[in-house]
C-alpha cells in the first residue's frame, strides 16, 4: 500500500461491512494481492471480531474498581517506626480455642472494620495503625478497625494470632472473643480462637495482662509463664505454669509437640496443610508425639517422620475439586 | 513498567504500583470473570478482591510463574469461594467454574482489553459511527440517516477507525490472537465433515 492508503482502508472497512459495490469490490480484490494490504485486511477481520467481545467492557468500571480497592488498602506508614517501640514491648501470648462473635460492635457504630481471612495452609502477617504487629495462623478470621479512635483499641479474633502490641499507657489494647476479653497496656500478644473447640487458653510470655469477661468485667490477672484455660460452660479459669515457646513457635513456622496425641496433631495438620485427615481406628489417635514440625516443608516430610516414629501409615489421596484426604492406618 | 518491577514495588508497599497493576489487567480479568459469572457487579467485586488480597498477602506470596497467571489463579479461586459462600443464591453451578485459562485464552483477553483501550481513543463522532456499524449492525446508509451525515463521511470515518485500531494495537497481540482463531478453525473442521 502506498499513497492510496486511506482509500484502501475505506475499502477494507467496506468489505468487512458488506458495503462495497461491484466496482469497489474489483478495486479491493486488486489491492489484496499486495501482501501489506492483505495483512491489514486480516488484522481488520480480527479487529471486527474482537470488537464485539470488547464491547462487553462498556459495562465495567475501572475507576470504581480502583476506588473500592483503595478503601481497603492503606499504606502503613507507622510500620516504619513501630519496630523501635516493639523493642520495649512486653510479650504476651493468648491462645483461645472457641467460637467467636463480634461482641459490642454497636458501642461505636462509626468505626469501620476491616476483616482479614487466612486460608487453610497459609499464615498472615500485618501491622495495625497504631504500630501493633499481628501474625495470623491458618484458618483465622481477624477483624480490626481501619483506624483506632482516641478511646480504645479493640480487635476481634476467631482462630489464632500472635500480637506484639505497640505500647500506649493511655490506650488499652483489647482482644475480644466470645468468652473472653484480654486487656493489655503496651505489650505484645498472640490470639487463637478456632470455632468448634471447647476450651480457650491464654499464655503470657512477658508483661502483664488482665482477663475480663465479655462484658469487660475483670476476672483476673496473669504473669509471664502462665497458661490460663477457660472451658466452655465453666465460669472459672484454670491457671498453671507453661513454656510459652510451645504456644508461640507457630508464628516462626515451627510447630513443637511435647507428648501431644495424634488426634490433636491431626486436627492442626488439617488446618496447616488444608487436607482432611481420617483415622482407620479410633485408638490410633492416642499415639503421642514429641518433636518439631517445620511448616514451610511439604506435608510428605512430616508424614515420613511420623511414620518412622510410630507403627502407622499415611495414605494420601489427591482430590482435584476438594480437599486432599489422608487416611491414617495401623502398619 | 514490566510486571517484575511492579511486583517488587508492591512488595515494598507501593500503592501506586498496585494501581499500575490494576489498570494494566483490570479489563482482561473483568471480562473473564463476567463471562463465567454472567453478573457484572459480581465480576467487579471478584476482581477488586483479587487486588486487595494480593496487597494484603504481598509479603507472603511467591510468584512462581508470572504475576499475570497468578492474578487469574486468584480470580479463579475467588469464583470458587464465592460459589461456596452463596449456595443459596445460585450464581453459577460447578460446571461453570472455569479451569485456569490457557495461554490462548489469556492472550485473547489481552487482545479484547487492548481493543477496548484503543476504541476509547477514537474521536467521539468517529467512534459513534464505528459502534453503530459493529455493535448495532447498521448499514452505512442507516448510520448516515441517523447521524444526519453523508454516506461518504461514514465510509471514510470507518476506514480511519480500522486504520487507527490496527496501528494502535500491539502487533504481538494480533499474532497471538490469530493462534486462537486457527485453533478454533481446527476444532470446527471435524464436525463439518
Amino acid at each position: 500500500m502506498n499513497k492510496n492508503d486511506q482509500y484502501y482502508w475505506d475499502l477494507i472497512a467496506g468489505k468487512l461491512h458488506n458495503e462495497l459495490d461491484s466496482a469497489e469490490n474489483d478495486l479491493f480484490e486488486k489491492g489484496i494481492d499486495d501482501p501489506s494490504t492483505r495483512n491489514n485486511y486480516t488484522k481488520s477481520q480480527k479487529i471486527q471480531e474482537g470488537l464485539k467481545e470488547a464491547q462487553q467492557l462498556e459495562k465495567s468500571d475501572k475507576n470504581a474498581s480502583w476506588n473500592a480497592i483503595k478503601r481497603q488498602v492503606r499504606v502503613n506508614t507507622i510500620q516504619l517506626y513501630s519496630r523501635k517501640f516493639l523493642k520495649y514491648a512486653a510479650i504476651l501470648v493468648v491462645a483461645f480455642v472457641a467460637g467467636f462473635y463480634f461482641h459490642s460492635l454497636n458501642k461505636n457504630k462509626q468505626v469501620q472494620y476491616a476483616e482479614m481471612e487466612i486460608m487453610y495452609g497459609q499464615t498472615g502477617h500485618l501491622f495495625l495503625f497504631d504500630g501493633t504487629e499481628v501474625w495470623l495462623n491458618s484458618g483465622s478470621k481477624f477483624r480490626y478497625p481501619n483506624q483506632f479512635n482516641i478511646n480504645e483499641r479493640d480487635v476481634f479474633i476467631e482462630g489464632e494470632a500472635f500480637f506484639k502490641v505497640a505500647p500506649n499507657e493511655h490506650l488499652p489494647f483489647k482482644v475480644k472473643t466470645e468468652q473472653l476479653e484480654i486487656e493489655v497496656l503496651g505489650t505484645s500478644f498472640n490470639v487463637s480462637a478456632y470455632p468448634g473447640e471447647a476450651s480457650q487458653s491464654v499464655v503470657l510470655v512477658e508483661g502483664k495482662v488482665q482477663l475480663n469477661n465479655p462484658d469487660g468485667k475483670k476476672i483476673g490477672e496473669m504473669i509471664p509463664g502462665q497458661l490460663a484455660v477457660k472451658t466452655e460452660g465453666d465460669p472459672k479459669i484454670r491457671v498453671q505454669s507453661a513454656d510459652p515457646y510451645f504456644y508461640t513457635s507457630w508464628k516462626d513456622g515451627k510447630v513443637i509437640f511435647d507428648g501431644e496425641n495424634l488426634g490433636e496433631i491431626a486436627k492442626k495438620m488439617e488446618r496447616w496443610y488444608n487436607v482432611e485427615i481420617r483415622f482407620d481406628a479410633e485408638n490410633l489417635k492416642d499415639f503421642k508425639f514429641t518433636g518439631t514440625i517445620l511448616r514451610n516443608k511439604p506435608i510428605d516430610q512430616t508424614i515420613n517422620a511420623m511414620e518412622l516414629l510410630a507403627p502407622i501409615q499415611f495414605n494420601y489421596v489427591v482430590k482435584t475439586e476438594e480437599k486432599n484426604i489422608i487416611t491414617i492406618q495401623k502398619r | 513498567m514490566d510486571d517484575q518491577s511492579i511486583w517488587s514495588r508492591i512488595v515494598s508497599g507501593d500503592v501506586a504500583a498496585l494501581r499500575n497493576l490494576h489498570d494494566k489487567y483490570y479489563y482482561q480479568l473483568w471480562l473473564w470473570a463476567s463471562k463465567h459469572t454472567h453478573n457484572e457487579t459480581l465480576a467487579e467485586e471478584l476482581v477488586a478482591d483479587c487486588f486487595i488480597k494480593l496487597w494484603e498477602r504481598r509479603k507472603h506470596i511467591l510468584i512462581e510463574k508470572s504475576l499475570k497467571s497468578y492474578l487469574y489463579l486468584m480470580l479463579r479461586n475467588q469464583m470458587v469461594s464465592q460459589q461456596r459462600k452463596s449456595k443459596k443464591q445460585i450464581v453459577f453451578n460447578s460446571e461453570n467454574i472455569p479451569d485456569l485459562p490457557e495461554e490462548t485464552t489469556i492472550n485473547s483477553q489481552d487482545f479484547y482489553a487492548g481493543l477496548y483501550r484503543a476504541i476509547q481513543k477514537i474521536p467521539e463522532q468517529r467512534r459513534k459511527i464505528l459502534e453503530l456499524a459493529v455493535f448495532d449492525s447498521l448499514t452505512y446508509n442507516e448510520i448516515a440517516t441517523r447521524l444526519n451525515i453523508s454516506v461518504n463521511t461514514v465510509k471514510t470515518q470507518m476506514g480511519r477507525s480500522y486504520q487507527f485500531l490496527k496501528e494502535e494495537l500491539d502487533p504481538k497481540n494480533f499474532l497471538l490472537f490469530s493462534l486462537l482463531q486457527k485453533k478454533r478453525k481446527a476444532l470446527k473442521l471435524p464436525s463439518t465433515n
